[in-house]
């Protein structure tokens, strides 16, 4: 065979690959989107069309309304724990959880690494290597003396107690992250900075930071995502109805034997719109190496 | 302004496992000159231009600018400028912001800012690139920016640390010429830091020869090119670097002799005066440059025999390689000696510049 047909052939090879992982990866998305769109008397349909008849907005508006269409249509009776009514404050919670947890994760890892880079201290070797041995244990080893500790800090069915429970997850992980990128910074350009005439807490802010920014926005996409993410932690810790977050609230979809999917793939949708706002955002910075450049290479 | 350094000692780690990087330090960088540090890597020259920048604090001893002790002093308030081995330029600044931050930190006004940069750049014609990320200039206008980075703040001294080993060759001749004429137009103190000894002897007023932590010489270039202490600083300057063959001292009828490789060298008075009271048979080491050994018939006195191991041509002059007895020497001799590889050649070494150390210290022997 000719050298140019193999390399064509490999070529069809790769694509036609990427393409079925593609429709793999892509298919529950879509079908979670188009679901959302599709009205309850299409849902359960057979045999199922990726094309609804009819589009409506009436999952979504019950979610973001917290009006529930079953209960209107029965004469107005409306239960109090009606589960679409919380999905506001489900969503509240995460983002307020997700981000508290992202930013403390953030800010501490950043301090621990850098002090694990660039000062020597007893104990810093171990402590550093010794930090991603927490990561290496499953969460749910964790997630019983966790709840144990907060019982008597009085902070069970509290979002603080999500924060706290989310940082032993990210934390060990990020600190880690960060000492990489530090080690990554030469420590000429923090020392002619210092000769040029900064403070040590100058040369921090601007320059070592804005090095490594692709580090630190890795180390919050991660924290995000696990805090966003999490069910383990939020199943075992929250009670109230309405301090659960989305992962654990949207369960409440499932009632019994009934299953109200329309609602289920709406929120599905809503939940993952932030994380997707989030990485088109910043994949730009997480690409950018600011690090050339900055000695001889 | 004149840097002092006083019986300053640096020691890393502790334990048995602690390093003495620089031992007994004194010396002085007089206002104005251009001082260079020059020994093998490890020999504690730069952890000295690191004390002086404020960066390693001596373990031991006093820093001096003018009569300041500046010990104490973090590397911010001594109003110094250093060029690193790497540049360590600011990755994420432009050109313009690498040359300003300085002075922005301290504290200068935008306008003033806006007038000096530019006026730096010019000097370093890296004036073109002042909107330029550090990642898109080539090596050497790196090296301009570092550079910059040192002048625009116009410091007390200015501290070098290899700067131009990072440059390929041509660029590295060039650039040591241009840094030689930058410091007679600016006449700031300045520490440079070299492994390098031709840098050391073009470009300094003075040159400390560093072994082991421990100052060996420090003097003009010319004193020691002509008068090394030892034998270390006599190997370390010159290139090819100065000869060394065993010989002992013999006591003839004209007074002492030295026999190298089983002939008698008859010496000049003033060596002759230094070997006065040295018992026969001592043993010495003599040190020769390569330059002052000259090719003779074999068979005439006072000629050492060699045989030519291998010719190094380098255009101008050619680098001989020769054994004799067990000892290798090198010899620098015209092009055109008319020698080829296992000749058998006379040499004659100038008996007046000939080096006398001990065999044993490897200190000269005045």
């Amino acid at each position: 065979m000719r050298y140019e047909t193999r390399q064509r052939l490999r070529l069809v090879a790769v694509y036609a690959t990427l393409v079925v992982v593609t429709v793999v990866i892509c298919f529950p998305l879509v079908w979670a989107l188009v679901s959302s769109v599709r009205p309850n008397d299409e849902m359960l349909r057979l045999p199922p069309r990726l094309v609804p008849e009819r589009v409506t907005a009436e999952h979504y508006a019950a979610l973001l309304t917290g009006r529930s269409m079953y209960f209107e249509a029965a004469g107005g009776y409306r239960p109090k724990t009606s589960p679409p009514q919380h999905f506001l404050s489900w969503f509240f919670n995460s983002v307020v959880v997700s981000v508290g947890t992202t930013l403390i994760s953030v800010g501490v890892s950043t301090l621990a690494a850098y002090s694990f880079t660039r000062f020597s201290f007893f104990g810093q070797r171990f402590i550093s290597y010794f930090s991603l041995m927490g990561y290496m244990v499953p969460s749910i080893i964790f997630v019983f003396p966790l709840f144990l500790v907060m019982v008597p800090l009085g902070l069970t069915d509290r979002l603080p107690s999500l924060v706290l429970g989310y940082i032993s997850i990210t934390l060990p992980f990020s600190m880690w992250l960060m000492w990489a990128f530090f080690r990554g910074i030469p420590i000429e350009v923090e020392e002619a900075a210092l000769i040029d005439g900064a403070s040590r807490f100058q040369v921090f802010r601007q320059i070592v930071f804005p090095l490594a920014l692709p580090g630190v926005i890795a180390t919050s996409i991660f924290s995000f995502i696990v805090a966003w993410n999490d069910y383990l932690i939020a199943r075992i810790f929250m009670n109230s109805i309405s301090q659960l977050p989305l992962t654990v609230g949207v369960m409440h979809f499932f009632e019994g034997v009934h299953v109200d999917w329309g609602l289920m793939m709406a929120a599905a949708v809503l939940m993952t719109l932030p994380l997707s706002v989030l990485f088109m955002l910043v994949q730009r910075y997480l690409i950018v190496g600011f690090g050339a450049g900055a000695v001889k290479g | 302004m004149e840097v002092r350094l006083q019986d300053v000692e640096k020691v890393f780690g502790r334990g048995p496992r602690a390093v003495h990087a620089v031992r007994g330090l004194n010396l002085v960088v007089p206002a104005g000159e251009f001082v260079t540090f020059l020994g093998p890597s490890g020999c504690g020259k730069t952890t000295t231009l690191r004390m002086i920048a404020g960066l390693e604090r001596p373990t031991a001893g006093r820093v001096y600018f003018g009569d300041t002790d500046v010990t104490d002093w973090e590397p911010r308030d001594r109003n110094i400028a250093m060029v690193f081995q790497n540049y360590a330029l600011y990755p994420h600044m432009s050109v313009f912001q690498n040359l300003a931050y300085g002075l922005r930190v301290r504290g200068v006004e935008t306008g003033a800012i806006r007038q000096r940069v530019p006026e730096t750049a010019r000097v370093l014609e890296i004036d073109p690139f002042l909107d330029r990320r550090p990642r898109e200039l080539s090596g050497g206008q790196r090296q301009r920016v570092a550079l910059g980075r040192a002048m625009v703040r116009d410091p007390v001294v200015f501290l070098m640390d290899e700067p131009l080993s990072n440059l390929d060759a041509k660029l590295r001749l060039t650039t040591r010429a241009e840094l030689k004429r930058l410091h007679l137009e600016l006449k700031t103190t300045t520490v440079y830091v070299t492994h390098d000894q031709l840098e050391a002897m073009t470009m300094s007023d003075r040159v400390a020869v560093f072994q082991e932590g421990v100052l060996q010489q420090y003097d003009r270039p010319m004193v020691l090119y002509e008068r090394p202490v030892n034998t270390f600083v006599a190997g370390f300057i010159g290139s090819p670097p100065m000869n060394f063959l065993p010989a002992v001292v013999e006591r003839g009828p004209e007074g002492p002799a030295l026999r190298i490789a089983g002939v008698t060298l008859s010496l000049e008075a003033s060596l002759r005066a230094r070997l006065d009271q040295a018992p026969e048979r001592r043993r010495l080491v003599v040190g020769i440059r390569p330059e002052h050994i000259r090719f003779e018939d074999p068979t005439k006195e006072h000629t050492l025999p060699a045989r030519v191991f291998v010719i190094e041509p380098v255009g101008a002059e050619s680098f001989v390689s020769l054994s004799v007895d067990d000892a290798r020497v090198v010899a620098r001799v015209n092009p055109d000696a008319g020698v080829g590889a296992d000749d058998t050649v006379g040499l004659r070494l100038d008996p007046r510049r000939l080096h006398l150390f001990d065999a044993e210290t490897g200190i000269a022997i005045r």
